[in-house]
């Protein structure tokens, strides 16, 4: 295995799906729920509830809150394209961590950011309520 | 009665703007006035979506004058904010027992963000634009009639408190990266022409009702267009 190979697997789940790692649910365009990633193992990835960002009405330094998700690409069965919309669900909290009851989509209002050097991608979804 | 102590027109203006915009915000949305510093994605989503007036800029016209009235044309700015989340069959989504085939019917007929927060954007002008525009509205809220039931004119020609409003320069922004929700801003400019008493900072005398500046300065003057008595003169009793 050469080492771009190991950090697009080993080495991104260690730091994506390790400790700092929480469980993602995902369903596809085609209906299909994604858990588990390629070991059968739980689905996880790096969720990031807030960020740094400029306020774009004055050019501050601000937190916003907005959800983040990075995924290792090697983990899913389907990887997310652009264009596509995806059903997603996280945990509302990461102190409670088994409770994947914060409902977003991943839609295309927003690209995927997808890391081809590396391996990974970032979702950024959009808060979903039902119709 | 001091200049500095009282409210101009453009300012009683603001404030019945408001006032007439709250009048209708019930489960459509709400109002500021004044420039809050930043506003949550959440704190205007859906039927919370605000509107915040606030006065801009205005201009007296462009000569010395002393006369005690001026007309103002003052320029307030709407700014408008919408924030909306998707819309999907979560009962669907959630359900464990859908099949993969109507999990995927559900993803297709989602009601995607940006075009939630879109056409709330479009719905929302249309609704302040009825409100502004409304021909019962012209004088935007201001009184129309005096206590005494006459009507409130600022010349000797019947001209209104308010001889004339437009708005103009809508424009949409690019959707905002201010959370989870899809948000727009939009902004428009709300023009009116207002006749200012400028009441300055001299105190006046009792024994007048009026302060004629310009017999005072001895200046030529249109009779026809005399400036109106000002009201409340008070002594100074220093």
């Amino acid at each position: 295995m050469s080492l771009r190979e190991h950090i697009a697997t080993k080495g991104l789940k260690r730091s994506i799906e390790g400790n700092f790692g929480l469980p993602v649910e995902l369903t596809d365009p085609d209906g299909n729920v994604i858990n588990t990633n390629e070991d059968g193992e739980k689905l996880k990835g790096q969720v990031l509830y807030d960020r740094d960002g400029m306020d774009p009405e004055n050019g501050d330094l601000i937190i916003i809150s907005e959800t983040r998700v990075t995924l290792r690409k090697t983990a899913l069965s389907t990887v997310p394209q652009n264009g596509e919309i995806w059903y997603m669900k996280i945990p509302i909290n990461p102190a409670f961590p088994d409770v994947l009851s914060d409902k977003y989509l991943v839609e295309t209002s927003s690209s995927i950011k997808d890391g081809q050097s590396s391996g990974w991608i970032t979702l950024t979804p959009v808060k979903a309520e039902q119709s | 009665m001091s200049g500095i102590d009282t409210p101009m027109k453009f300012e009683e203006l603001r404030d019945s703007i408001e006032t007439l915009l709250e009048t209708y915000e019930t489960g459509r949305y709400q109002v500021i006035t004044g420039q809050k510093q930043d506003i949550a994605d959440t704190e205007m989503k859906d039927d919370k979506r605000i509107i915040q007036l606030f006065y801009q800029d205005g201009n007296y016209p462009e000569k010395s004058s002393t006369k005690v009235s001026l007309q103002h044309h003052c320029f307030f700015t709407l700014n408008y904010y919408v924030a909306s989340p998707a819309l999907a069959d979560l009962s669907i989504l959630d359900s464990d027992s859908a099949t993969a085939a109507q999990k995927a019917t559900a993803l297709v007929n989602t009601v995607t963000s940006f075009s939630r927060a879109d056409k709330a954007m479009d719905e929302f002008r249309r609704m302040i634009t009825q409100i502004i525009m409304d021909p019962a509205n012209e004088q935007l809220g201001m009184p129309m009639l005096d206590t005494a039931g006459a009507p409130i004119v600022t010349n000797a020609h019947g001209r209104k408190q308010v001889s004339s409003r437009w708005l103009s320069n809508f424009t949409k922004s690019q959707p905002l990266d201010k959370g989870n929700l899809t948000t727009i801003q939009a902004s428009e400019r709300l023009f009116a022409i207002l006749d200012e008493t400028l009441l300055g900072v001299t105190p006046k005398t009792a024994a007048s009702d009026t302060y004629d500046i310009e017999q005072h300065f001895n200046t030529q003057s249109d009779p026809a267009d005399a400036d109106p008595a000002v009201s409340g003169a008070e002594v100074d009793a220093t």
